[in-house]
């Protein structure tokens, strides 16, 4: 059972934190980088398997493969940009943090733009 | 895994030995300069009272002594006895140069214990007594320098050893 | 191998304060502020790769 493995993870990284971030909060926030990248790195082949599994309904249904990795690509992006926000956040850094948010979700409306321009042209020649 | 243990054990003993070292040398400096004044003292009361010789004096002063700083007054008699040619100051400053990496004085002090040297043999009684007392004086304050040293910095490379070892075992484990 | 680089990091953590107290105590401000230093950037030598792997996963898992 890996929820185990990394609930102990956890709490072992946060009692390490909680000695550190007294005398050197700098180093404790690596601690809690370093942390969130093993713990996402325990849990990688799940999330692929996942993957494949609706990759392969995908192909089934004929589904257009561009709209599908956008899909996946928009929640690695989500990922990535709520990792470092989070990051930045515990260092106190709430402005930085709020900066990183911004930023990913303009990427991901540029990255989206496909999907939403097909949608609407859809939707144009609906009306009559 | 068992090689790697030995290895980080050997580091941190080596560190935590080269930090005692360190500080044993920074501790033991202000005795010798201590010691240094003692002898200096007899040494006056010999020329000052007894009018002893110099060599009779200075073996004098070396007995019953076996501290590092003895050296100088035992290797000036050698100079002395060995090179008929050497006068008493070159014989003071060449054993002063040679023994110098015996003990925990520092180059400051050399310069000292080198410039009581230069008049050693070179004026009336006088003279040297006056001589004399200017470095006991010089070398006081240099005890009080490096008493103030000590206390700073004795347990601080002890420690900073100690740690400096665990830093390089944890660093390259 | 993971959780040995978060008690690595953890134990250069405490060696760094400590040092810091020690250097502190004995009046070496400019020491003790080079060692925080040293020991930020060690710590950051030793998460780069780790963060470099997240990058890639993510890269990979998500098809980018």
């Amino acid at each position: 059972m890996e929820i185990f493995q990394i609930m102990g993870l956890a709490i072992i990284s946060t009692l390490l934190i909680i000695v550190l971030k007294v005398q050197k909060p700098e180093i404790a926030i690596q601690i809690s980088l370093v942390t969130g990248a093993i713990i996402f790195l325990m849990i990688l082949g799940k999330v692929a398997s996942v993957v494949e599994l609706f990759n392969t309904y995908a192909k089934q249904i004929n589904l257009d493969m561009v709209y599908f990795s956008t899909l996946l690509k928009i929640v690695g992006i989500a990922y990535i940009a709520e990792f470092g926000a989070e990051l930045c956040r515990d260092a106190g850094e709430g402005a930085i943090a709020s900066k990183v948010e911004l930023a990913g979700k303009v990427i991901i409306v540029v990255m989206a733009i496909p999907i939403v321009t097909s949608l609407l042209d859809v939707v144009i020649s609906m009306m009559p | 895994m068992a090689v790697k243990i030995f290895g980080s054990l050997i580091v941190l003993l080596s560190c935590t030995l080269l930090g005692y070292i360190h500080s044993k040398k920074c501790s033991k400096r202000p005795g010798q300069l201590r010691v240094l004044q003692g002898m200096l003292q007899i040494f006056e009361n010999e020329i000052c009272f007894l009018s002893n010789k110099l060599i009779d004096a200075f073996l004098k002063i070396n007995r019953g002594s076996d501290n590092e700083v003895s050296l100088f007054f035992e290797s000036t008699v050698d100079n002395l006895k060995n090179n008929s040619g050497f006068s008493a100051s070159e014989a003071w400053s060449k054993s002063v140069r040679d023994n110098i990496k015996y003990t925990s004085l520092n180059k400051e002090d050399e310069e000292i214990i080198v410039s009581f040297g230069k008049m050693l043999g070179n004026s009336d009684l006088e003279g040297q007594i006056k001589n004399i007392r200017l470095t006991l004086n010089q070398l006081k304050i240099q005890e009080q320098k490096a008493e103030e040293f000590r206390k700073k910095n004795e347990t601080m490379y002890r420690n900073l050893g100690i740690l400096g070892g665990l830093a390089i075992i944890i660093i390259l484990f | 191998m993971d959780i040995d680089l978060i008690f690595r990091i953890a134990a250069i953590g405490i060696l760094v304060s400590v040092l810091n107290a020690v250097l502190n105590k004995s009046g070496r401000e400019e020491q003790a502020m080079m060692t925080t230093l040293a020991g930020l950037i060690v710590v950051l030598m030793m998460i780069i790769k780790e963060i470099v792997n997240l990058f890639d996963a993510v890269k990979t898992i998500f098809q980018f």
